[in-house]
């Protein structure tokens, strides 16, 4: 199976680039980068062929591409990617806005491609064996979700609202939103937030709480923000905590880890032995192309989860419950 | 002396530097029992306006870790951040807790300029209720309470470039034949510390904190 990169201006790019060099029956194609010092940088670091005229690259003989642009151009390069036949794993957010993800998924549709959402956060073992456990029944009927999802501020475009669509609270609310409807198969009716910008001294959000209401009744909390510094054990967290009719119980996507200490900067580290998230998901999407089927993670999982990030934005502006429809 | 109506059991480690106190129930009968000297400590919920010579104690500030974290919190000069508190509390939903942490958090947060109340539906346990807050003086807080399960307090303070974690579970110095978690015992030190004298300010504290629990309404 032949796969091309679409740009490296998300750091995933990175992992999900290692990642497929990883699997025996993958060969990269490419690069492609419209910032040709990056892209010539990262081809050297994989020892691939860089592209820098995105027509040309299309054009090339490959099944599927992985989109790491910035946010804002997630749409253009799913819709080029589509058009030109190629199945498309496209790094989350899905797009900045409910319009542009509304047609990218449209247009992978009418183009017949797939288009899956990166949200690695799903492959952990712990998140799946807790999927297991609650479709089982062990945690009883669902109450309540209380979910955290705090890193690091990534700089540069990601702080830059006309590129990103939003700070921390846009980054880190799509994961755990998507993790709650994927846990309970439901959706949000309304969101309730405050934000703000305080950690960093930069002119987008960095911190964000919101609590939510599903269909079902189910309340969520979530805790969103670049509220981690480079002197933290580790980039951030990942957490959620089911509370069930029958038992409560608590995960971490980054939890399962050896506690190093050193004389150093950083006397504090986090070896983790865990899942490799990004491994599982670029696996998962490499088999799915293979076998024509429905991505684990649809374009729609993927509207879904930047809609509830936005109505947070809103509900901050208008100090008031945002009602989804 | 000192009478300290108790709510939940004092440490035993903090009563040995303190030999003139008094701990009674909360069911004795309490008039009967004071005279013009003592102060009587009272949990919020207990307070009544005819008692005398009485002084308000919160949950929260009651703890020793607590008192730590808000002594570290008011040295900083920038005391912008995001405390997230979950607490499990072993009986049926009771709003007075939740009150108790309002006006424990203002103490230290100030005005509360924005609330959201969310909670599970009351007829299925355990109840769970979420709440997130804003503050005057730049505070975001997401306070979760689940009712009917094993007592546990946790508190997570992001602060600008300082976190700061508490975890009940995990803080065991002492390990005690009931398995509560030694930290989660009233510090006498502390009550004494950090008590509310209950004058108008503190009534009016008291009446906003109510009534945002009640109506999600601030005053």
């Amino acid at each position: 199976m032949k796969i091309g990169v679409m740009s490296f201006a998300h750091m995933h790019a990175y992992s999900y680039t290692e990642s497929l060099q990883r699997l025996d029956d993958v060969e990269i194609v490419g690069i492609f980068d419209d910032d040709t010092e990056r892209g010539n940088e990262m081809a050297k670091v994989f020892d691939l062929n860089y592209y820098n005229d995105r027509e040309e690259f299309l054009n090339l003989d490959m099944d599927a591409v992985i989109i790491c642009s910035e946010n804002n151009r997630h749409k253009e390069m799913v819709i080029a990617a589509a058009k030109a036949k190629k199945h498309i794993l496209c790094e989350k957010p899905i797009a900045t806005n409910i319009e542009d993800a509304k047609e990218m998924i449209q247009i992978c549709e009418e183009n017949e491609v797939i288009l899956q959402i990166a949200f690695p956060v799903r492959y952990s073992s712990n998140m799946m064996a807790l999927k297991k456990s609650i479709d089982m029944g062990e945690l009883g009927d669902i109450v309540a979700f209380r979910t955290t999802n705090r890193g690091q501020n990534p700089g540069g475009w990601f702080i830059d609202n006309s590129i990103s669509g939003g700070g921390a609270v846009l980054d880190h609310t799509v994961h755990m939103l998507d993790i709650m409807r994927w846990l309970i198969n439901d959706e949000v009716k309304t969101v309730t937030a405050v934000v703000d910008s305080f950690f960093h001294n930069i002119e987008t959000d960095d911190a964000g709480l919101l609590t939510v209401t599903f269909e079902n009744g189910v309340i969520a909390s979530h805790d969103t923000s670049w509220s981690k510094f480079k002197q933290f054990p580790t980039w951030g967290d990942a957490t959620i905590e089911v509370i069930g009719t029958k038992g409560t119980v608590f995960v971490d996507a980054y939890g399962d880890h050896l506690k190093t200490f050193k004389n150093d900067e950083k006397a504090l580290q986090h070896l983790n032995f865990g899942t490799n998230m990004d491994y599982e998901l670029i696996k998962d999407f490499v088999n799915c192309v293979k076998e024509n089927r429905q991505p684990f993670i649809t374009g729609y999982d993927g509207l879904k989860a930047m809609e509830v990030g936005l109505a947070a934005y809103e509900s901050n502006e208008r100090k008031e419950t945002i009602h989804l429809s | 002396m000192n009478i300290f109506v108790n709510q939940k059991k004092i440490d035993d480690r903090s009563l040995h530097s303190n030999s003139s106190l008094k701990i009674i129930s909360l069911e004795e009968e309490l008039q009967d029992k004071l005279s013009k000297k003592d102060t009587l400590y009272v949990p919020y919920e207990k307070y009544k306006q005819e008692f005398d010579n009485v002084k308000v104690y919160t949950d929260l500030e009651s703890y020793a870790f607590f008192d730590k974290l808000s002594g570290v919190i008011t040295q900083r000069q920038d005391k912008r951040g995001v405390l997230r508190l979950g607490r499990k509390i072993g009986g049926d939903f009771d709003k007075t807790i939740l009150v108790d942490d309002l006006i424990a958090l203002s103490g230290l947060f100030g005005k509360i300029s924005f609330v959201k109340i969310n909670h599970s539906q009351r007829n299925i346990k355990p109840m769970h209720v979420s709440i997130i807050l804003r503050f005057m003086d730049g505070v975001l807080a997401n306070l979760d309470y689940t009712f009917n399960q094993k007592e546990d307090i946790f508190i997570e303070w992001s602060g600008i470039n300082e976190i700061i974690e508490y975890d009940s579970a995990k803080i065991q110095s002492f390990k005690r034949f009931d398995d509560k978690a030694s930290s989660l015992y009233y510090d006498v030190n502390m009550i004494v510390k950090n008590a509310y004298e209950p004058d108008q300010d503190w009534m009016k504290l008291s009446t906003n904190c109510l009534s945002i629990i009640e109506e999600g309404l601030i005053k």
